[in-house]
């Protein structure tokens, strides 16, 4: 008779060390980051150097709700080269960069801008910023984005591509964990009160978005 | 402002003082009255020493001259000298501040980026890039904001960090000013820089 004892004892020890190792995950499936604090920090800080400036303060989840086009929550996989937008003597005075999302979830707005196509638009200082993004960008983070849509524009555009939607996060708009606490990434303030963590910022979007069919 | 430094720093060289020099000159890693724990970085660009000088592009009238009287108020009750000059880029000292009209996206009233830097100390040159769609949009009293933003950015060009709310942390010194994100009100508070603000303009220039 064989013994089942080993392949059990293995696969118990297998199922636990998978279950320290993976983000744990709620009931909203917001899942807690596993990513190292120093590179946030820094993603964070060249991202809201190049995003923070003088802007609407959104004083609720409700208000930034409402003036969002669409709120997603996504995990971060990548940064590519974006726009280049021309000022009024011709030269170049805004670069972008294009942030990659998968496993989106669609928590409030018009789901239509994601059904192409779509990049989340962030301004980056200088050219050789995108390269020192990428290597501190939390990849497989979660994040929140209240996006407005700004692929058509009033400034002369270069390298846009054809048919592609370009959403922009509100100042206040691109939320993340990291060390525990909810993170503002562009440098705003998270005005709105009651927000801890990701899990509470998604439950006040769904609270906000189903006072708002009632 | 510059030629007066120097003259200073000449005498107290020949009363063997350099040292002196050193302890008062302002370290360029805090230019700015940054207001923590919510100020995350330092949004301004630390300006060189010389007038500032600024040159505009197509401006509706009204809006171009608020900008105009936002840089003379400064240059009246600060150290800073402003300069009002065609787009100069080229040679050693190049326009400061490039103001004009832009489209931001969503929420966005006015950003501005130091887009060419001297050495690895002073900003060369800073875009200032205002959305009047934005600010219209956002609330009834547009003077009064247009005046605001401008004198925000302007803020940014010169050195200083903006922050976010009246309430805690709020201003420095609780000294509420146009460094102030988002709406306001009418009134002349928006308009200035508080002293705390000016102390840092004035070290600088």
């Amino acid at each position: 008779m064989r013994s089942t004892k080993f392949p059990f004892l293995a696969l118990s020890v297998l199922l636990f060390v998978a279950a320290c190792s993976s983000p744990t995950s709620n009931s909203n499936g917001i899942s807690s980051p596993v990513v190292s604090s120093p590179n946030v920090d820094r993603f964070v800080t060249i991202l809201s150097d190049a995003n923070d400036g003088d802007s609407y303060v959104f004083r609720s989840v409700a208000e930034i709700v409402s003036a969002a086009d669409v709120v997603v929550a996504a995990r971060i996989s990548g940064i590519e080269k974006g726009r280049s937008f021309v000022g009024d003597d011709g030269r170049v005075v805004l670069r972008t960069g294009l942030i990659e999302l998968n496993g989106v979830t669609v928590l409030a707005g018009n789901k239509a801008l994601l059904a192409g196509d779509f990049k989340v638009e962030v301004f980056m200082v200088g050219e050789d910023s995108l390269g020192e993004i990428a290597r501190v960008l939390p990849r497989d983070q979660e994040a929140v984005f209240f996006l407005s849509d700004f692929t058509e524009n009033r400034n002369t555009t270069l390298d846009g591509v054809e048919g592609r939607t370009y959403l922009f996060p509100f100042q206040q708009g691109f939320l993340m964990e990291s060390g525990g606490e909810l993170v503002s990434v562009l440098g705003g303030l998270v005005a709105p009160s009651g927000l801890k963590d990701l899990a509470s910022v998604v439950d006040m979007v769904r609270s906000v978005v189903r006072s708002g069919e009632g | 402002m510059e030629l007066h430094r120097r003259a200073i720093a000449a005498g107290l060289a020949g009363l063997g003082l350099v040292g002196l020099i050193a302890e008062v000159t302002p370290a360029a890693a805090d230019p700015v009255g940054a207001v923590p724990p919510n100020s995350s970085s330092d949004t301004g660009s630390y300006p060189d020493p010389n007038p500032h000088r600024s040159c505009f592009g197509t401006w509706p009238a009204n809006e171009g001259w608020w900008a105009l009287q936002s840089l003379a108020t400064t240059d009246a009750n600060s150290d800073m000298d402003s300069v009002l000059e065609t787009c100069n880029w080229s040679g050693s000292d190049w326009t400061d501040i490039h103001a004009q009209v832009f489209d931001l996206p969503a929420g966005t009233r006015g950003s501005t980026y130091c887009t060419r830097t001297h050495g690895s100390s002073t900003c060369d040159r800073n875009d200032v890039l205002i959305d009047l769609g934005e600010i219209s949009a956002q609330g009834n009293d547009y003077e009064g904001n247009v005046r605001k933003t401008l004198c925000h950015e302007f803020g940014h060009s010169m050195g200083l960090t903006h922050y976010k709310t009246q309430n805690y942390p709020g201003a420095p010194d609780g000294q509420q000013d146009c460094m102030i994100s988002g709406v306001v009100n009418y009134s002349s508070t928006w308009f200035v820089y508080s002293a705390h603000h000016k102390s840092h303009i004035n070290s600088v220039f």
